[in-house]
């Protein structure tokens, strides 16, 4: 028997054989379990974890055994046996396989304060259980991505602060088709019906976008799919992407149609809707026969047929000249066909859920298959779903709230399904389910697009009362569900609008029960704004304390249209007295719709058609945290000393380095998504349209902006409010950054895009560093108080908040920056204790539409809350202005988002004692205290 | 001293045209929205797309401007002073 055989091991968790292992403690729940000394297990975990050859596993084995024998331990713990055999790899130079063998984990101090103490990282968790879990579990993560995810260069910017690298987001998983499935479409309006593969339609179309790498996108006009039952569905995108080895199903019904679809594509059954891979045999299917059409008086054209008749012999992949041909043939077809049909058009489109064309079916088969196809191929249409070879399916498409009221409430995380709801009340709860599934999976806000505007169809006939009621209801459900991570109250958006959008004047409108109603939503107006009308009266009461509701956001739309709509005044003053009393309203300014110049002439791409279009996916990206990653521009200062050489070419850098850091984020998520339907990001292909966030091919890297002021400040000694000249050199370096942007996008093949980042805590957390790297630079810009720490940077693009300027001036110079920044943009208007009059808000409001470029404005007032008389009054008080208790908290917008001051941290304490108030009137005033 | 600023842009079809037509006089800032400069130019003054001619006084200030599109030789003529 050998010495080292007398060594037992103290097993701690890294033990544990894989994830389940370590979240059940299974090897650590009685603190220890001692195993016999066994050096093969070193050699093993060496070979297994770090492709050591056998001989320098052995090699290692024997000197960490030789140290553990010659240091006289007789118990050691797996961590130290790990610790003395990462020294050895470092002291051969093995920096590569010691990087792949290290420990990740955090010290036993360190998890003793994060039981104890609130992580004030965001001010919406509280400390709680669940948000333990979510600071122990994001430290460890976090620790992983910068060792495993990032190169070391982008994880040392990180660390030392040229940029910061927020959370880990989520990436949706692709779904789509295989490219001769056969689909059947029509110019729109046009009695011709085509019927193509995928490929072929795709091949078809002019204009094709490459928003990333593997994917590559067209959006054609005025072109219709079949959809259930004979209607005709817009066609919004056609996409081709690379198909990179996803698993294929083909899926089979006893009518003899089939379609070969990737494993994870959503497929309608009469059951539910499930990925492929779900469907199994005898469940029962739509389908439709193509065919069926004659019968309704259109003539249906194969373009297979359609190529032979050109005398091109038929190929299952076009080239170009074949491509020309039957477009030109197309064109032609249509021209001379479409008056003569017009009449029997109407016999088609509009009969409406007849539901003779759509049969159940049963499940035949359903089996994996193997494919040669390198694309495979998606189409998004108005209504989400479409007739693809014969089977009613579903594509990625679509708008949330219209998804719910279709097909109910079917999640892989709930155990049960919900039919589509036939009363408002329980389409609330279908809302609030969903979001807060939803939400479980990304880092940011869920938006939920014209919720007024979808609810209208349940709302026709209620007396106000009611209408009141459900809006009442509404609210208090999103802002009561506190099941998002670390028991965070649900983070919701609400698009609202008075007067129903262009986009979705003409969509066909579902109502109770998941049926269609035979109207247009441009036919609910009235219930639209009625309802519109009851959920600004419940955020103007507040909460039972009187306080403001923190979520559902409103943000109300304001654009041309809205001007012209009726009633627009009142509803107008109303929304004004809420910002006034509550602060919770948000004007978002749709501009540029009316600007009828081409799209090659725009400054802003993001104004075009698609993206009209694309408002009918609710939200835009850029409320996620996905991928976001802040420049900290006031270090690119210091570094360049004065030169504007340097600052520009550091700027460059930086914005590249961004890119890198997203392309290298993007290689880790798609491991996680080549796990397929077993992988740990499964969920989110479930997820389906429902999903308010992303789309595949519309991902959007954020390159947040955080601190121009102050970086303007040190480079031309003025801040960005005190000179013409300080302005200009601001916006040049924005555009800047927005050109590198777009470059670098279409070099990576990404969309990139710059962002004000909220920097909630990254601003707090850059301004520390920089103290520390570079404090004599630092210390001349930084704002706040050096020494109680409560020192921060400027937001974004914003100017000093204690600048003396006037409101309108404010306004008017932050929001020049906007048209520069695509992700999202917002002027606050801090309020401090005043209440202005609304009307004083609606002009400041209409002032802003009409003569500033500004994308968003919120007004945000203080309020102190008394627990102990429970009643809610205006400004930050030390004590309850109307029973003298100091039984109180204070509550005001942070960044986004109202939240109790005393869980911020210190960096936006500092900001808060700056901020310029406003009554207004016209002057400022500085916040007192 | 007036002047004029144009915002152009490569592929714009109507930018040749209002290039000429400033040519024609004194005092004339051609601006390529796609390079930093020409672009922070136009956010300044709020110009969303191409061609946008700014008339600005010696301060810079705006004194009138014919966004996304070519004004008249007449139009110009009769706000500069």
């Amino acid at each position: 028997m050998s010495a080292a055989s007398g060594i037992r091991v103290l097993k701690m968790k890294e033990g544990a054989e894989d994830a389940t292992d370590i979240a059940l403690l299974v090897s650590t729940s009685s603190k220890e379990e001692i195993n016999l000394w066994e050096k093969d297990k070193i050699m093993n975990s060496l070979i297994l974890e770090t492709n050591a050859s056998p001989d320098l596993a052995a090699e290692i084995a024997n000197r960490v055994e030789e140290r553990i024998v010659n240091g006289r331990m007789n118990t050691v713990t797996t961590s130290i046996i790990r610790e003395l055999v990462d020294l050895e790899l470092l002291e051969r130079g093995l920096g590569t396989m010691h990087k792949k063998h290290s420990h990740l984990g955090l010290p036993t101090y360190d998890v003793e304060q994060i039981i104890m103490s609130a992580n004030k990282e965001n001010s919406n968790t509280t400390h709680n259980p669940e948000s333990i879990n979510l600071t122990l579990a994001e430290a460890i993560l976090k620790e992983f991505a910068l060792r495993h995810v990032f190169s070391e260069n982008i994880s040392q910017a990180h660390m030392v602060g040229d940029i910061h690298l927020h959370d880990l987001g989520f990436i949706i998983r692709p779904y789509s088709y295989k490219g001769d499935t056969l689909v059947h479409w029509r110019q729109k309006g046009s009695p011709v019906i085509f019927t193509s593969t995928m490929e072929q339609l795709y091949h078809l179309m002019p204009g094709e976008t490459r928003p990333e790498e593997t994917v590559r996108v067209k959006y054609p006009r005025e072109l219709e799919m079949l959809d259930r039952d004979g209607e005709w569905t817009e066609v919004m995108r056609l996409v081709k992407k690379d198909r990179l080895g996803k698993q294929m199903v083909f899926v089979a019904t006893e009518d003899g149609k089939y379609c070969v679809v990737t494993h994870d594509h959503p497929v309608i059954t009469a059951q539910e809707i499930k990925p492929a891979s779900m469907v199994r045999v005898g469940d029962e299917m739509e389908t439709m026969g193509a065919g069926e059409s004659r019968v309704k008086g259109l003539e249906e054209i194969s373009i297979t047929h359609l190529l032979e008749a050109n005398d091109t012999t038929f190929k299952f992949r076009f080239d170009a000249e074949d491509v020309i041909l039957a477009h030109q043939r197309l064109r032609e077809m249509v021209a001379q066909s479409s008056h003569s049909y017009t009449e029997s058009r109407r016999t088609s489109g509009g009969s409406g859920g007849t539901g003779t064309a759509a049969d159940g079916q049963r499940v035949l088969m359903v089996e994996p298959v193997e494919i040669l196809d390198v694309y495979i191929y998606d189409v998004t249409t108005e209504s989400g779903t479409l007739i693809a070879n014969g089977i009613y399916s579903h594509n990625c498409g679509g708008h949330s709230l219209d998804y719910i009221k279709k097909y109910g409430i079917s999640l892989p995380n709930i155990t049960s399904t919900s039919k589509p709801a036939k009363h408002p009340e329980v389409l609330i709860g279908h809302m609030v389910k969903m979001a807060s599934t939803l939400q479980s999976h990304y880092a940011g806000a869920i938006g939920w697009e014209a919720v007024n505007m979808f609810f209208a169809p349940y709302l026709v006939g209620l007396e106000y009362k009611r209408v009141k009621q459900l809006a009442q209801m509404l609210i208090y459900e999103f802002n009561q569900l506190a099941g998002a991570r670390g028991s965070q109250v649900v983070f919701t958006d609400f698009n609202l609008y008075w007067n129903i959008p262009s986009h979705f004047r003409e969509a066909p409108a579902i109502g109770p029960g998941g049926e269609y109603t035979g109207k247009k939503y441009k036919d609910y107006e009235k219930e639209a704004q009625v309802f519109l009308q009851a959920l600004f009266e419940i955020y103007l009461e507040g909460d039972a304390m009187g306080k403001t509701f923190v979520f559902p956001k409103p943000l109300l739309h304001i654009n041309e249209d809205f001007f012209r709509t009726e009633g627009h005044e009142e509803f107008l003053d109303l929304a004004c007295e809420v910002a006034s009393k509550q602060g919770i309203t948000y004007f978002v300014f749709d501009r540029g719709d009316e600007v009828t110049v081409s799209q090659c002439c725009r400054l802003k791409l993001k104004l075009s058609e698609e993206d009209m279009k694309e408002l009918m996916t609710p939200e835009r990206t850029r409320f996620t945290a996905l991928q976001n990653i802040t420049v900290n521009m006031p270090r690119i200062a210091y570094k360049a000393n004065g030169s504007d050489e340097v600052l520009f070419t550091e700027l460059e850098k930086a914005v590249q380095m961004v890119a890198k850091a997203h392309l290298q984020k993007r290689e880790f998520i798609k491991t996680l998504l080549d796990q397929g339907i077993g992988g740990p990001l499964s969920v989110l292909c479930d997820s389906k349209d429902g999903d308010p966030y992303l789309r595949v091919e519309r991902l959007t890297y954020l390159v947040g902006l955080l601190g121009l002021n102050e970086m303007v400040q040190h480079h031309t000694g003025e801040e960005l409010h005190e000179s013409q000249e300080a302005l200009k050199f601001g916006l040049k370096v924005v555009a800047n950054m927005n050109l590198a942007c777009k470059r670098l996008s279409e070099k990576y093949g990404i969309n990139m895009v710059l962002e004000e980042s909220p920097a909630e805590s990254s601003g707090y957390r850059l301004a520390k560093l920089d103290m520390k790297y570079y404090p004599k630079q630092a210390e001349r810009v930084l704002k706040g108080g050096l020494e109680g720490s409560e020192y921060y940077y400027t937001n974004s693009v914003h100017l000093n908040v204690e600048a003396d300027i006037d409101y309108i001036e404010r306004v008017q110079k932050q929001s020049i920056f906007h048209p520069l920044i695509d992700a999202g943009a917002i002027c606050h208007i801090w309020l401090g204790e005043h209440e202005p009059d609304p009307v004083s808000v609606r002009n400041f409001v209409v002032k802003t539409f009409r003569n500033t470029q500004a994308s968003q404005i919120a007004f945000s007032p203080e309020f102190t809350v008394c627990d102990d008389c429970r009643r809610t009054s205006r400004g930050l008080h030390d004590e309850c202005p109307l029973c003298g208790s100091s039984n109180i908290y204070g509550i005001t917008r942070i960044v986004g988002y109202f939240s109790k001051v005393t869980t911020w941290n210190k960096g936006k304490i500092g900001e808060l004692k700056d901020r310029v108030t406003t009554d207004l009137g016209g002057g400022f005033q500085r916040a007192a205290s | 001293m007036q002047h004029l600023k144009v915002f152009v842009k490569t592929d714009c079809p109507n930018c040749p045209a209002a290039k000429e037509l400033a040519n024609r006089f004194p005092d004339v800032e051609i601006y390529d929205v796609e390079q930093p400069e020409g672009l922070a130019e136009a956010a300044f003054y709020s110009v969303m797309c191409t061609p946008s001619i700014v008339l600005v006084d010696e301060g810079e200030k705006e004194v009138h401007a014919w966004r996304c599109m070519v004004p008249t030789p007449g139009d110009i003529a009769e706000h500069i002073n």
